[in-house]
């Protein structure tokens, strides 16, 4: 398996490992957007139900 | 104060007519072109190829072997931190007051379907018994491979490789989907998820790259699998009919060769069309639910026949070892070394031999002894006790090696799946908390995942060490490893049906993955249209 076999996989497995390199960035870009959407989220929940209340 | 509304305006352009009808032609010809030019490229010069990815690989996972270690740490970290905040942990994806779509049971099933795959019909035995011969606590030499001793560090990494981790990394990418599908009424696709940060910017070019990314992803993580599976595909049909023209016999076991390779993959992609053809929403329904009937049989077979009680006290304390090692498992990443930090860390009788040293020290596959009969000269003429220094002081090169190899082609294979599985994850799981979500996809599909590994590898193990095995298993290729126990647990008629039985599970489990890779890609490519 990863042992460095030489067999037709290895090229697919390097192409493998290569191309998910940029989508790895994305999904820790991914993680800062969550953070920041769950927390503005809560706040506008928060505002949203005083100004209710102060209506 | 109020905080401005979240952008959820993304417009992506879709094609009204012709063949790209209902898709965004730029993400379907951007991702078309990347994947018809690699292929070319592999298919016209494969020695070329290989051998530019191959150099490309090492060169950049010199440099980010220790970001892919790092940031797999931390989505687990992250996930865990989100679930267990109540303000965020409680929050329902969907509309207010609206009960899940699926009910608990469908949800599990649906998840442990879109978990159960061929990856784990070719790595329930290939991937304890490869970790029981080298693993990093082997590399250390704290323990000698494929021994009693070796048992736990070997399901440690098992575990790793498929437990929290894995799952982790699915749900990074199902969660972000899901979140703004269900509570923004955004489209179910790549690009959503990065709204937050870059608002929109993401409906031109930007946008475009992101989806292609996931996209490209995706189809290299899809043939990956593939590759593996149509390879057990004909060890199975080899185990059954014995037909040496699908194998390359040169080698010490026997191999699929390229022309079965070939007829499998051929085979495979016919049924696989036919199953398109015949309606893919009830095609792939009905073969996931055979997958899942036919994985409990060969499960229950292992149950009674193989070893059981083996099986579920490795289950138990290879739980244990997990938890306790958790952190250092999530975060302790390696890098390259260099010659000259090697030659530092020499004795100083070794010193002059250094790059005689290098090779044979620093080799993650290799052992002690094959290091010492691979010297020549001087160098092999050095006392035992400072080859002994000399070999430990590559130690670091060779856990940087393993590392590479091992734990971060995992990561990769998960992260390029992750829009794959993370799309389904989030089909299902409307109306349900982050909460919810995080821990039923993080932790139970694991739990399940690491059963499935300690009762087929377990046994496997267990035929080696007490049984009459006889290094039968360890000495099969990985994809042919399944069949070989299988061979020496059973016999006769059983055998050969079980064996029937497993290549058909196989077969399914192959069609299911392209269909459904397809049905993810279109997804993606027609902006997030179901």
């Amino acid at each position: 398996m990863a042992a460095g076999e030489n067999n037709p996989m290895d090229a697919l497995r390097n192409a493998m490992i290569i191309g998910a390199l940029p989508f790895t960035m994305v999904m820790g870009l991914m993680c800062v957007a969550l953070a920041k959407a769950l927390y503005r989220d809560s706040h506008r929940e928060k505002s949203g139900v005083a100004a209710e209340a102060a209506e | 104060m109020s905080i401005k509304q979240p952008f959820t305006d993304l417009e992506i352009k879709r094609s009204s007519d012709g063949f790209y009808e209902g898709h965004s032609v730029e993400i379907a010809l951007l991702s078309k072109a990347i994947m018809v030019g690699l292929v070319l490229w592999a298919l016209v010069w494969p020695a070329n190829a290989n051998g530019v990815l191959g150099s490309l690989n090492s060169r950049l996972l010199e440099t980010f072997n220790v970001f892919y270690i790092l940031i797999v740490g931390f989505f687990i970290f992250f996930l865990v931190v989100v679930a267990l905040l109540p303000g965020t942990g409680k929050k329902v994806m969907g509309p207010p007051g609206e009960a899940p779509e699926f009910s608990n049971f469908s949800w599990f099933s649906m998840m442990f379907g879109a978990g159960l795959g061929v990856g784990l019909m070719v790595f329930a035995t290939a991937e304890p018994l490869g970790l029981w011969g080298s693993n990093p606590v082997v590399i250390a030499q704290e323990v000698a491979p494929n021994t009693e001793a070796a048992l736990q560090s070997g399901y440690r990494y098992t575990f790793l490789h498929y437990g929290f981790h894995a799952w982790a990394i699915y749900v990074v990418t199902g969660l972000s989907l899901a979140y703004y599908a269900y509570t923004r009424n955004m489209p179910l696709t790549i690009r959503t998820a990065l709204t937050p940060l870059f608002g929109k910017l993401l409906n031109g070019f930007l946008g475009h790259v992101v989806d292609v990314l996931g996209v490209v992803a995706t189809i290299l993580g899809v043939s990956v699998t593939i590759g593996y599976g149509v390879s057990q595909f004909i060890d199975g049909v080899y185990a059954i009919t014995g037909m040496d023209w699908m194998m390359d016999m040169t080698g010490e076991a026997p191999a699929p060769g390229t022309v079965g390779l070939l007829a499998g993959l051929f085979v495979i992609m016919g049924l696989s069309i036919i199953s398109a053809v015949s309606g893919v929403g009830r095609g792939v329904k009905y073969l996931s639910n055979l997958n899942l009937v036919l994985s409990l049989i060969l499960l229950l077979t292992f149950v009674v026949f193989g070893s059981f009680l083996f099986a579920m006290s490795t289950y138990a304390s290879a739980l244990v070892d997990y938890m306790l090692h958790f952190i250092s498992l999530s975060f302790g990443a390696f890098g390259p070394q260099s010659a000259a930090e090697f030659a530092a860390a020499l004795p100083s009788e070794a010193a002059p031999f250094a790059d005689a040293l290098r090779g044979g020290a620093t080799n993650a596959w290799g052992s002690f002894a094959g290091f010492k009969s691979g010297l020549e000269g001087d160098a092999a003429a050095l006392p035992d006790e400072v080859l002994t220094a000399a070999y430990a002081a590559g130690e670091p090169a060779r856990q940087f090696g393993w590392q590479a190899g091992w734990t971060t082609f995992y990561w990769a294979w998960w992260i390029a799946f992750s829009p794959f599985v993370g799309l389904f994850l989030a089909r299902i799981s409307k109306g349900r908390t982050v909460r919810e979500f995080i821990v039923g996809c993080v932790f139970a599909p694991a739990l399940v995942c690491f059963a499935w590994m300690t009762i087929l590898g377990g046994t496997a193990i267990d035929l080696e060490l007490t049984g009459g095995a006889d290094g039968a298993i360890i000495g099969a290729s990985n994809t042919a490893k399944l069949f070989v126990t299988l061979g020496q647990m059973i016999e006769g008629g059983l055998l050969q049906g079980l064996t029937i039985m497993c290549v058909v599970l196989i077969m399914t489990f192959l069609v299911t993955s392209a269909d459904s890779g397809i049905l993810v890609m279109n997804t993606i490519m027609s902006g997030g249209d179901q």
